[in-house]
């Protein structure tokens, strides 16, 4: 396969830094495992706090913590990317619409500086570990040293193939080629998600180690260290929330260049832009809490102290936190559909229902973060008698929360519908009927999901409780999925108007930049948690962290880190932006 | 006028939310009043924003009493007004110093392994010895549940109930309160491993976040046996109806 | 640049009220710190804290100077205990295993009977039951490290040889 950046096409300098890190890893890899090649191996190390060098005026755990969560943020930005890329350039050459061609490089574009800087980012977090965590590395190194070298073949081979695909994109964009091209992107997700896949192996290690005994001797067989208890939920759950991670960042990216758009036409190619990354986004957060949903119950199956520690203990309120801000997403997103009935012809007739649907979502959302155990003044605490409030105590519950979510989801695809109403009127013969069976399909959801949450939620026993949520997401999907054919069927000769893109208040695209920094934030809030719940090891039960900074910081002190982290990153993901648009112009100022 | 449309539908939720403490007495918490406000807020405020001509409506008086040179009465009023209401508020909030929240989480994480009787238990592999004869003979778990149900009214009743309801004799001297058992949310949340701890343990076991200090329950590890403690989780569990958590089946 | 400061403000505005809720509006819990290293499997790194670690026992949760005191308590004083253990071991009324210092003190805290220093039996037991309770037990519990650093502290009060291995040094197990 020839490498175009051989050739010097300008920005190639780029790709270097990135060759040096692939080049250190593999020599990483070669030097660490081969001490225990060949002899029996060693149970985990006990450290002392003399085991960890230490740095005037620097804390080793909060420059790993920083490294590391810049590192997730490009990657996960990186890894995403180059899948809807792929998706929008297949979809773009099954229907022949230049458009998403246009719009799919553009996404490439806006993201190819932070390949480079995912892996400068990745070389500083492996630096950091080895100063710092010495012991650490030593002792992981000696069970995962071999897969080190899967880790290096996969940096090597995404690069190659990153570069193929952004050079060649011009070049292949005919026939044949065209197809090799979509093979290329095809090829590049491959070993970027292999890539992750590698990296999390170690991650979940520490997390609920396997493979190893309880004094974490290593049994030899490595297949079972990687697949560890939490091994497949989190790759699934960080394959997934990437891509809603990715589809958000580009989402803001297109909104800022809306706001500052010179003309209609950029104006309209940015607002189609955003629209698409958004659904991106929210449509890859839909699935995301069953993904972690699995990742608990997982958790929980390998050691129900940690299970409680992270739902029910010190970080219980971490989870309200998060409560708060899914909630601030899906209003948030609700809100930009309804901003968008103004593109459509019919819109303005759909504005009336509006008022019940955000009155829905809004009642969910406060269901959603009600907390269990509630903060009370002592008169309080006296009037309730105890810590459960009569009214808002069942509220506190999973059941409560199950349905709720199911409710957002349920109420967030009505305005969905009712968005794609807006440029949409169906003449179909059995319109009436059409229209109240979907009235019925959701009248009938609405109920069944409230019945499932409140008689299996608090009218059975525990067993059925999580139980419940099964059915409840069922129905929701259901109804979701009947709907959509319904629509399909409806709109079948229907008269359709084109979208106005463009024609949209700037405060919506402010739902956009919302969107991107919550989760951004939220992001590094539950990375935060997902780290923490080991306590005080390095190796959850198997190795302990000696050092001074061995205790597990409350939720206020990582809520200031995440900020601290998230202002960083967004300004260089600005700087690279910035940086990006420069000399480019604007790409669809030539073709709207 | 829209933007009195706008206070008046949010005075409406903040009515709503303060009916139950005016009404019925159980008033919801303010720290929960609050944040459900905020977001009320914001929703109206999103909502009747959605079209440029609403979002104009809206802010228009503000903008012009902000703005409207025929206006300058009105807006030197409230220049003065909204400093003075704020002082006011401030000034009654701290005229009566209210005693800090109370804040501790009724069901800490639990240890990895708790020593009782003489050994170690760890907590995640441990199972009611006791609970399968529920399955396999019946008559001998009826005869458990009975003879838990009299250590239960020999031990606990003072405090925990009657009626396993949290409400025993002593229980209005005591701050918290002694858990209740019936209801969904206590030990129809837990394991039956969690209950062990607690009971032999008791208050002085808790950890910080469970505010050890305050809790009452004694360490009963001191009272009674192991099969004791096991026979009574049988007699709660059985007596209110709720079964222990389990997350196999 | 007007655009960019807005769309700057309104992130670090939705930033700082994320910040905000996190630190000043949700209960402030702080997680407990780690375990001593006593709890855990782990244990003291150097001498100095298998000594440190061992007062500490001595005087508090081992409960031991309760009845251990200078001034001639329900037990004999301590503060020569290791010098002393050679003749108690060897004593013609020894019925332990114990065939040094570091063994004979793991025993009497173990298993306080398998020797009892005349005069401080059970009345009426002729010096063959100890009134102490074994340092494993429920009443003390104390675990295989805390153990090793009591005998280390009564090695070093004594003024004797410290023989007790670190705990992972894999010595004595």
């Amino acid at each position: 396969m020839p490498l175009p950046m051989k050739k010097g096409p300008p920005g190639n300098a780029l790709s270097s830094p990135a060759l040096i890190i692939g080049i250190l890893f593999l020599a990483a890899s070669a030097l660490f495992p081969s001490e225990s090649y060949g002899s029996a191996y060693a149970p985990a190390p006990l450290l002392g706090p003399g085991d960890y060098p230490s740095v005037k005026g620097l804390s080793p755990r909060l420059a790993v913590w920083l490294a590391a969560q810049m590192h997730v943020w490009f990657a996960a930005f990186v890894l995403a990317v180059p899948i809807f890329v792929v998706i929008l350039e297949f979809i773009g050459v099954v229907k022949k619409d230049a458009r998403y061609d246009r719009v799919a490089y553009e996404f490439l574009r806006v993201s190819i500086t932070a390949f480079s800087l995912t892996a400068i980012t990745g070389g500083m977090l492996l630096g950091a570990l080895i100063v710092f965590y010495p012991g650490l590395m030593r002792y992981l190194a000696s069970i995962f040293g071999p897969t080190a070298i899967f880790y290096a073949l996969f940096f090597l081979l995404e690069t190659a193939a990153l570069y193929t695909y952004y050079y060649g994109w011009k070049r292949m964009a005919e026939g044949r080629s065209k197809l090799l091209h979509l093979a290329v992107g095809l090829g590049l997700n491959i070993s970027g998600t292999g890539l992750m896949f590698v990296a999390n192996a170690w991650v979940t290690f520490m997390m609920t180690p396997s493979g190893v005994d309880g004094a974490g001797v290593f049994s030899g067989n490595l297949w079972e260290a990687v697949n560890n208890h939490l091994w497949s939920p989190m790759n699934l759950h960080r394959f997934i929330a990437n891509i809603a991670y990715g589809g958000s960042i580009v989402g803001a990216y297109a909104a800022y260049r809306f706001l500052g758009a010179s003309n209609e036409e950029e104006r309209a190619h940015y607002d189609w832009m955003g629209y698409t990354a958004s659904l991106i986004a929210i449509g890859a957060l839909l699935p995301l809490p069953f993904a972690g949903y699995w990742l608990t119950a997982e958790i929980y199956a390998f050691s129900q102290q940690m299970g409680i520690t992270l739902m029910g203990g010190v970080f219980a309120w971490l989870f309200i936190i998060q409560a708060v801000i899914i909630g601030a997403l899906f209003l948030a997103a609700n809100y930009y559909l309804w901003c968008g009935f103004g593109r459509g012809a019919y819109g303005d007739a759909y504005i009336k229902y509006v008022k019940y649907i955000a009155l829905v979502v809004a009642a969910s959302f406060l269901v959603w973060f009600t907390p269990h155990t509630l903060i009370l003044t002592p008169s309080e605490a006296r009037a309730i008698g105890g810590q459960y409030h009569p009214y808002l105590g069942p509220l506190g519950l999973m059941p409560a929360k199950n349905t709720a979510v199911n409710m957002m989801l349920l109420f967030t695809f009505l305005s969905f519908i009712l968005y794609r109403r807006a440029h949409r009127r169906p003449v179909a013969a059995w319109v009436k009927y059409w229209n109240a069976l979907q009235a019925g399909l959701f009248t009938a959801a609405v109920a069944n999901i409230s019945f499932l949450g409140v008689y299996y939620g608090y009218f059975t026993n525990t067993v059925y409780k999580v139980a419940s949520s099964v059915p409840q997401v069922a129905t929701t999907l259901f109804v979701i999925v009947a709907c959509l054919v319904i629509e399909w069927l409806m709109g079948r000769g229907g008269k359709r108007e084109d979208f106005k893109w463009g024609r949209m208040p700037e405060r919506s695209q402010y739902a956009l930049i919302l969107i991107a920094v919550s989760f951004t934030w939220l992001m590094g809030l539950m990375g935060f948690v997902r780290s923490a719940i080991r306590q005080h090891w390095h190796v959850y039960s198997i190795m302990k962290d000696a050092s001074a900074e061995a205790f597990t910081p409350s939720i206020a002190y990582a809520a200031k880190v995440v900020s601290t982290g998230t202002i960083v990153f967004l300004a260089i993901v600005v700087f690279i932006f910035w940086l990006g648009g420069m000399g480019q112009g604007s790409e669809a100022g030539k073709d709207g | 006028m829209r933007l009195f449309k706008f206070i008046a539908i949010n005075l409406f939720f903040y009515a709503l939310l303060k009916a139950p403490g005016l009404l019925a007495g159980k008033p919801i918490p303010s720290s929960v009043i609050t944040m459900y406000m905020f977001f009320i807020v914001v929703t109206v405020l999103l909502v009747m924003t959605i079209t440029d001509e609403g979002a104009n409506e809206l802010f228009a008086p503000l903008r012009s009493l902000l703005e409207d040179p025929s206006r300058s009465l009105a807006r030197n009023i409230l220049f003065v007004l909204l400093p003075i209401g704020a002082a006011l508020s401030v000034y009654y909030s701290a005229a009566e110093p209210a005693p800090p929240f109370e804040l501790r989480s009724a069901h800490p994480a639990p240890p990895g392994a708790v020593r009782a009787y003489g050994k170690a238990y760890e907590l995640d592999g441990l199972e009611n010895p006791l609970r399968p004869l529920e399955r396999e003979d019946p008559a001998a778990f009826k005869e458990m549940v009975r003879e838990g149900g009299e250590v239960y009214f020999r031990n606990c009743l003072f405090c925990h109930g009657a009626k396993l309801d949290g409400r025993g004799h002593y229980a209005h001297a005591m701050d918290p309160l002694p858990m209740p058992f019936t209801g969904s949310d206590t030990i129809a949340q837990l394991k039956e491993s969690y209950l062990f701890w607690r009971i032999v343990r008791g208050g002085p076991g808790l950890p910080r976040e469970g505010g050890p200090n305050i809790s009452a329950m004694p360490a009963w590890e001191d009272e009674l046996t192991e099969e004791e403690v096991w026979k009574v989780i049988l007699f709660i569990y059985d007596y209110t109806g709720n079964r222990p958590r389990s997350w196999k089946d | 640049m007007g655009r960019f400061a807005r769309a700057a403000a309104f992130s670090l505005f939705i930033i700082g009220l994320y910040t905000f809720y996190s630190v000043f509006v949700i209960p402030p819990i702080n997680p407990g710190e780690p375990p001593s290293e006593s709890a855990a499997s782990g244990g003291p790194a150097t001498i100095e804290e298998l000594l440190a670690l061992g007062e500490e026992v001595y005087n508090g949760k081992g409960a031991c100077s309760l009845c251990h005191t200078r001034d001639g308590g329900r037990a004999p004083a301590l503060d020569d205990s290791a010098l002393a253990a050679k003749a108690r071991f060897s004593a013609p009324g020894y019925s332990g295993k114990a065939a040094d210092v570091e063994s004979y003190l793991y025993e009497s805290l173990v298993d306080p009977s398998a020797y009892v220093v005349p005069g401080y039996g059970v009345s009426g037991t002729d010096d063959r039951v100890s009134p102490m309770p074994g340092v494993r037990e429920s009443s003390i519990g104390l675990n295989d490290t805390e153990i090793r650093a009591v005998i280390a502290y009564l090695q070093s009060i004594s003024g004797a040889e410290i023989t007790v291995a670190l705990p992972g040094e894999g010595a004595g197990e």
